[in-house]
């Protein structure tokens, strides 16, 4: 049974328009719920319908060209079977190159060096000009990037307090309904950097099988580089990828971060526990290099 | 012999073979999605892509007849600007060249998946545009170049374009002008929500609403037509 408030994020998830930390929690909610996932089907078919209202724009003909041109030229691209390779059949484009750098070449000795002055003179005030404009941009970026830094700290500072707050109320609701929970029901595991040279990296994983919920802390990790984001995945032999358990940032200074997390699937055992580094808002499996890598989870001492 | 999926990196190959176990499937942050059985469209679409994993560039070529007016059109409301919206579908159908072997019909039709595709390019670009402007204090959001106030397609549009589209518009123009304003500011602005509310002067709770409902009665609306 669909409730309303599912139903509403069913909706925004299927119009991309959930906050990540909504949408993580929203993802491992239609893992276990079929008739959920369904639903989200539907809105998302449905959303991607509206395409179709845009007002009619036809693409330029030399678009389609380009396109198949570029799919051609992908290194790594799937092998075609209409693939020019023969060297042979390069010929008569070599010969038509040739012939067209002699036909430059006969022009601009016809032409002289008259104008060659003045089309210098041009390409100076051009360059000059891009400059100018390229050093405004940069300017730009970066008064940019200092605001929303200041406010990116601003917000980790009130998640940091937020997430410490639920934790603290999960605590006493769980005290409250099932009595004080065991120290047994948790896995905890030490996650060290996978590079020896940096061996002040601190990281540990407390995970809860029968909530499905955990937290990770880290301090020391590496400044995150523009556009990218640190991962989290759990290794679960069930399956055949890691499970995402959502991306975080770290405090640039400090290097620590603090997130109470949960995965796109249910999780049955944990192998492990692994940090990659990845692009901005995650990626669905792993493409980063491992950061951090932890040894199997245990009881906790 | 290593268990680990062979498009994954060393790395994360030897972490996935550390552990035992059968690789009943892949998994992916996108949920796993069981739905009705696509229709005869959306069958052509997939087999295109499983041409297109087997290195076809013929079925691309077909593929990008099939999508591209939409896709175009969708990017070239997003960006207001015909060079990006070129860029933008260009970077799409060698997206999807380039995943073909990972698409699979039980999660969505491959119109689903060019157009989320589509649109997370068009919104990056979007809101990378916005940080530059933030620059230029009280400067007004970029206009979409639509009128989301205007009713059905004018007698020519509909004579041009496909059945679908004019079924689409039909139905768009079907809803309440406060949830159409509401769906195509989220869908076509790359607004998040909050931005939609600040938009529409609304709080965010009937913003919220309106999309739900919208998109419920669009749906519905689609699905009775013949």
């Amino acid at each position: 049974m669909i409730d309303d408030l599912q139903d509403e994020s069913a909706a925004l998830y299927a119009l991309d328009l959930l906050a990540p930390a909504e949408c993580a929690a929203f993802e491992a909610r239609v893992a276990a719920d079929p008739a959920l996932a369904a639903r989200v089907r539907e809105l998302r078919e449905t959303a991607a319908a509206l395409a179709h209202a845009a007002p009619p724009a036809a693409p330029p003909a030399v678009l389609r060209d380009r396109i198949l041109r570029s799919a051609a030229d992908q290194a790594g691209a799937p092998r075609s079977p209409f693939r020019v390779t023969s060297f042979a059949t390069l010929i008569p484009w070599a010969i038509a190159a040739c012939v067209a750098v002699a036909a430059a070449w006969t022009a601009r000795l016809y032409e002289g060096s008259r104008s060659e002055n003045a089309i210098l003179r041009d390409q100076g005030a051009i360059a000059a000009l891009e400059m100018h404009s390229l050093r405004d941009q940069l300017d730009a970026e970066r008064i940019v990037n200092q605001r929303e830094l200041t406010d990116t700290r601003r917000d980790l500072s009130v998640a940091a307090a937020r997430i410490a707050g639920l934790s603290r109320e999960i605590a006493e609701y769980s005290g409250r309904q099932k009595g004080a929970a065991s120290m047994a029901d948790y896995r905890i595991a030490d996650l060290a950097s996978t590079e020896a040279a940096k061996p002040r990296i601190v990281a540990v994983a407390l995970w809860c099988p029968s909530m499905q919920a955990g937290i990770l802390a880290v301090s020391n990790l590496p400044r995150l580089p523009e556009g990218k984001q640190y991962q989290l995945w759990v290794i679960d032999p069930q399956y055949g990828s890691p499970v995402s358990g959502g991306v975080f940032t770290v405090n640039p200074s400090t290097g620590q971060a603090r997130i109470a997390f949960g995965t796109v699937h249910p999780i049955k055992s944990i192998a492990k526990f692994a940090v990659s580094l990845e692009r901005e808002g995650g990626v669905p499996s792993p493409e980063g290099p491992i950061v951090l890598l932890s040894d199997s989870p245990r009881l906790p001492d | 012999m290593s268990i680990a999926p062979s498009y994954l990196p060393d790395a994360w190959a030897a972490a996935v073979s550390a552990g035992p176990g059968p690789l009943p499937r892949i998994a992916l942050m996108t949920p796993e999605l069981h739905g009705d059985q696509p229709d005869e469209r959306a069958l052509t679409d997939a087999r295109l892509l499983r041409r297109m994993a087997a290195g076809d560039r013929e079925a691309l070529a077909e593929l990008y007849d099939r999508f591209s007016r939409p896709l175009y059109a969708t990017a070239v409301s997003m960006l207001n600007d015909a060079a990006e919206a070129q860029d933008v579908t260009h970077d799409v159908f060698i997206s999807l060249w380039e995943k073909s072997s990972r698409f699979e019909d039980s999660r969505g039709s491959a119109f689903t998946w060019a157009v989320t595709l589509l649109r997370n390019r068009a919104i990056d670009r979007i809101r990378g545009r916005t940080r530059r402007m933030r620059l230029l204090e009280g400067a007004a959001p970029a206009d979409l170049g639509y009128d989301p106030d205007a009713g059905g397609p004018a007698a020519d549009e509909a004579a041009v374009r496909s059945e679908e589209a004019g079924a689409v518009r039909a139905a768009v123009a079907t809803l309440p002008a406060d949830q159409r304003k509401a769906l195509h500011l989220a869908f076509f602005g790359g607004m998040t929500q909050e931005e939609v509310a600040a938009a529409l002067n609304q709080p965010l709770g009937t913003v919220k609403a309106r999309i739900r409902r919208g998109l419920q009665k669009l749906r519905e609306t689609l699905a009775t037509r013949p």
